[in-house]
């Protein structure tokens, strides 16, 4: 319960965080990063499934609220959920971190390009799904791979800093 | 059924995210103008294929009755032919046989396939898969081999919006073949497809069950003596003067695949005329 409203109050603050600080800063065309993201890798790897695919939703749906952006944040944070649990099940050792008495996955869990192979796969994912529901043209393809990639590696970047900044050390 | 829930039950997880997802692309398609227009012009694009790949289908398997009605066609042509080559004084209502008679041309014919079509609601439209680019426009007449069809309402570039003679909005002055009379309002009463009324023809005219209606030489949308239908019910009260008449349309809607829209080309001199008839009307 206590782990649930802690995951909450930090889900509402990075929505306010892109609304009004991220989103307002002008990075370059390509550049548009989307750091609330980071929130997904810090989700307990045993949470139900439905529950986190729902609460996904709502945060998405916080987020366009707040910045006028209706759906495409929603439909992003759907597919993100959708593809970790995808990723946990599949191709992560959720035994190994629970053995090593951790909740979700870290490098110190395996290894660090382990880990940037982790977020950058789940952000590049989030990140595809947001810009093609922005540009929503199938002629836009290489445009919308190209700001993913550009925006993932921004993302991924002040996903590390937030994690420096917050972590427990 | 139990397999059908069962599976359901398997795949709850990823039918939820689909449901989801599409609550989110419906926002999306919603509140964006972009997305939305995109999404509608898709739609429209969609749905015209549709139509055609649909029309195209009941073209194929309506072959055969389509010859039988373009044998029927051709042969009361002939027999129009005969008529008119036996009377002198009605090559004038034709002259758009012109090749024949030396004639300036009166109508302009372009034929159409109807793409779409309905029959059950109160203002009934069909849609033609040719448009203003093939010289289309509004308030053109539209008939079939059996009878007339309607008006054109709206053009596109490709595709036209007819007004069918099973609209409420449909009037027309009928003329009775028989009895060399024009008289009465043609119109649709929204009860029966094949059937249209005639309302305001005087009892005293001796019309009959099974008498040819034709359209008159008042209309300035279509040819004079084009094929409506047949006299099918005459229902007189004692305290009216006039009869009304259901006609059997000669035309069924729910199998018309081919149209011919009819371009009256003098119908702007007309126009102006009529004009300056009210003008001159106006001023005395």
């Amino acid at each position: 319960m206590i782990e649930a409203i802690k995951y909450s109050i930090a889900a509402i603050l990075l929505a306010f965080l892109q609304a009004y600080l991220i989103q307002e800063i002008n990075m370059g065309v390509w550049h548009k990063p989307l750091p609330y993201v980071a929130i997904f890798f810090v989700l307990n790897v045993h949470s139900n499934r439905y529950a986190v695919l729902v609460a996904a939703f709502a945060f998405g749906f916080l987020i366009d609220l707040l910045s006028g952006s209706f759906g495409m944040h929603t439909g992003a944070c759907v597919a993100l959920a959708f593809f970790k649990n995808l990723y946990d099940r599949n191709w992560l050792d959720i035994d190994s971190i629970t053995l090593q008495g951790q909740q979700h996955f870290s490098p110190e869990a395996k290894s660090w390009p382990a880990y940037l192979q982790y977020i950058g796969s789940l952000t590049f994912v989030h990140h595809l799904v947001f810009f093609s529901l922005d540009y929503f043209k199938a002629d836009a393809l290489l445009y919308i791979l190209l700001t993913a990639t550009i925006s993932t590696m921004g993302t991924i970047g002040i996903s590390l800093l937030l994690r420096e900044l917050f972590s427990s050390k | 059924m139990r397999i059908f829930f069962r599976w359901i039950r398997k795949q709850s997880y990823l039918l939820l995210a689909i449901f989801l997802f599409g609550l989110s692309v419906n926002q999306v398609m919603r509140f964006h103008l972009y997305q939305h227009s995109f999404y509608v012009q898709s739609s429209i694009g969609f749905y015209r294929n549709i139509d055609r790949w649909k029309a195209d289908i009941d073209y194929y398997f309506g072959l055969k009755e389509e010859n039988d009605r373009l044998a029927r066609e051709n042969q009361r042509l002939r027999s129009q032919l005969n008529t008119y080559a036996l009377s002198p004084d009605s090559v004038e209502l034709v002259n758009h046989f012109d090749s024949v008679h030396q004639k300036p041309l009166r109508y302009a014919y372009i034929q159409a396939k109807v793409i779409r079509s309905n029959t059950r609601l109160r203002n009934n439209t069909l849609i033609l898969d040719k448009g203003s680019l093939d010289g289309i426009k509004p308030n053109m007449g539209v008939i079939a081999p059996e009878g007339i069809v309607g008006i054109v309402l709206q053009t596109s570039e490709h595709y036209a919006l007819v007004m069918s003679i099973l609209n409420s909005k449909f009037e027309l002055t009928p003329y009775f073949q028989e009895l060399q009379l024009q008289q009465g309002v043609l119109a649709w009463d929204g009860q029966n497809a094949r059937q249209v009324t005639i309302s305001e023809v005087n009892k005293a005219e001796r019309i009959r069950k099974g008498m040819h209606v034709q359209t008159s030489h008042y209309s300035t949308l279509f040819p004079p003596g084009l094929p409506i239908g047949r006299v099918s019910r005459i229902s007189e009260s004692p305290d009216n003067t006039y009869v009304e008449l259901g006609v059997t349309l000669g035309v069924n809607f729910q199998r018309l695949q081919h149209v011919t829209v009819v371009q009256h080309l003098f119908a702007d001199e007309e126009a102006t005329l009529m004009q300056h008839h009210q003008e001159l009307q106006g001023n005395d």
